[in-house]
């Protein structure tokens, strides 16, 4: 316990002899904070969209009017085995009469007298990216259209595919970005860490001179990084929340997202950031 | 407590010196009177393990060049260092410098506290003063409180009254052998006249570094006189009648000091 309040008394006093140096570092952990933060939620809108892109049915087999729910629940287990598909949804009777009455808006009474429950149950199979093309030749699709029960099966052009495709590309990028900036991100700050610890070499020459273990030597460094690492945390957040009360950038820094768990994780990235840069400036200059 | 055996160390391949053989049993003090350059730091350093050395250096049973470094870092803190450049943390106190010896051995913090304001009670420095606002006789003494602090095993210092009047350097050697006498074994590399007559009058060894040899100064004969760079020329030669065969090398250098 006292060893780790000396840790700590020396940490702080650390990050307190060279202000102005702590300052840059904590504003090194702001701006890459902010730039992770703005990263990923693009890279999370991004793959949003794609999913969203993606996420049309590829495939829907209409199944017989006798057909029941549970034979359909059966087919559907089965389909959701073969490779190259991503999901199977079951469209029971009344949901396919209310998507019928949706489409149909303001002519909906021509669904007048017909009973819901005739309507045949269909399943809506999203395939994966790139197969959509060559699954009407599948023998799967074959298979699937001699079954007992199955009324019909029908493969649409995957006319959103490339759209699809050019989405996941971005995503990959996006959080290849956000890798980047995260790794540039602990550099600047084990920069600036290492840069106003390099005064302090003599401190550690006369460290190791007492006796010193490398733990000793080494821990304020880390430690120091630590709180820059928070700090600039602290000043990632309230940047944020300027930006969030900005009309244009509103909805990138929403405030909804803003729960317990979403600060914790940005204090917590943001010791981390700081602590590996007190780690690496640590061990580059031990 | 120390041991060389065929010790050796040289710098870029020019040897400071070789075969030194030295045995310093606890609660000894030996001073190391050598001239400036000859390679008493050196010395010290080798000792301390701060320097690789040919042949066998041992403090308290380990050899120090066989230590791993962990090992090596425990052993240090059995040592009490004063380095000439002493090594002090310039903005920290005179009693955070102490403190730090302590809190390195592992002392819990107001014990730290209390056994610090007790040895720079003894070196007579405020303790509430930063480093770089005392001149250097206190900043020297501050060394000694901070080597003495941990009560060391083995002594080291380089230097360690080169910046002290006269009672400043007899304070030095009371400390120093308050600290023998609870069992210390120390190795003082000094010019000093303070040390060198109270070597004399403590019956502490006086050694120096003669021919990049570590050698007693009683075996320094007449004839080497010429040879050691340490010899000045207003030290008397011997004369055919009266040849003494030893010369009390460090105290003829430092009755030359004082002029």
């Amino acid at each position: 316990m006292t060893a780790a309040w000396g840790v700590v008394r020396r940490s702080l006093a650390l990050v307190g002899k060279h202000r102005r140096a702590s300052a840059w570092a904590i504003a090194a952990i702001a701006a890459a904070l902010v730039g992770v933060a703005a990263t990923r939620l693009a890279a999370q809108d991004v793959a949003a969209w794609s999913h969203g892109a993606r996420a049309q049915a590829s495939m829907v087999v209409y199944l017989d009017e006798g057909a029941t729910p549970a034979q359909a629940d059966a087919l559907a287990q089965r389909l959701r085995a073969h490779g190259g598909v991503d999901g199977v949804a079951v469209v029971g009777s009344t949901e396919a009469s209310d998507r019928l009455r949706v489409a149909l808006g303001a002519h909906d009474q021509l669904l007048d007298g017909v009973e819901p429950t005739s309507l045949p149950i269909s399943l809506e199979i999203t395939l994966a990216a790139g197969t959509t093309d060559v699954a009407a030749a599948s023998p799967v699709v074959a298979e699937l259209r001699a079954t007992a029960g199955v009324e019909d099966v029908e493969v649409t052009r995957d006319a959103s595919a490339p759209l699809a495709d050019a989405l996941a590309r971005l995503a990959r990028l996006a959080w290849a970005l956000f890798v980047v900036v995260g790794v540039g991100g602990v550099i600047a700050v084990a920069a600036a860490i290492r840069l106003h610890l390099a005064a302090d070499r003599a401190e550690r020459a006369t460290l190791r001179l007492l006796g010193a273990g490398p733990l000793f030597t080494r821990a304020p460094t880390w430690g120091a990084g630590l709180w820059l690492g928070v700090a600039g945390a602290a000043v990632a957040l309230a940047v944020g929340r300027g930006l969030a009360a900005t009309a244009e950038l509103g909805s990138l820094f929403s405030t909804q997202a803003w729960t317990p768990a979403t600060l914790g994780i940005v204090l917590a990235l943001g010791a981390g950031i700081g602590l590996a840069g007190g780690v690496l400036a640590g061990a580059r200059d031990a | 407590m120390i041991a060389l055996g065929r010790a050796g160390l040289a710098f870029a391949g020019r040897p400071v010196f070789v075969d030194a053989e030295l045995a310093i049993a606890a609660g000894e003090v030996v001073i190391v009177g050598a001239p400036a350059g000859a390679g008493a730091s050196a010395l010290c350093a080798m000792i301390a393990g701060l320097v690789p050395a040919t042949g066998d250096v041992a403090i308290a049973g380990h050899r120090v060049g066989k230590l791993r470094a962990s090992s090596l870092t425990r052993l240090r803190r059995r040592l009490g260092l004063v380095p000439q450049d002493l090594a002090l943390l310039p903005d920290a106190s005179a009693r955070a410098n102490v403190e730090l010896a302590l809190a390195v051995a592992g002392v819990r913090a107001a014990d730290a506290r209390r056994r610090a304001d007790a040895a720079l009670a003894e070196v007579e420095v405020d303790g509430d003063l930063a480093i770089a606002s005392l001149g250097m006789a206190a900043r020297q003494r501050v060394a000694w409180a901070r080597a003495f602090v941990r009560n060391p095993d083995v002594v080291i210092a380089d230097q360690p009254t080169s910046h002290q009047d006269g009672a400043g350097a007899a304070r030095f050697v009371e400390l120093l052998a308050a600290r023998a006498a609870d069992g210390a074994a120390a190795l003082v590399a000094s010019r000093d006249a303070t040390l060198a007559e109270a070597a004399a009058r403590r019956g502490w060894r006086t050694l120096t570094i003669h021919q990049r040899r570590l050698v007693d100064v009683a075996t320094i004969v007449v004839e080497d006189i010429d040879a050691a760079p340490l010899v000045e020329a207003e030290i008397p030669r011997p004369t055919e009648d009266a040849v003494p065969n030893v010369v009390p090398f460090p105290l003829a250098r430092s009755a030359g000091n004082r002029r």
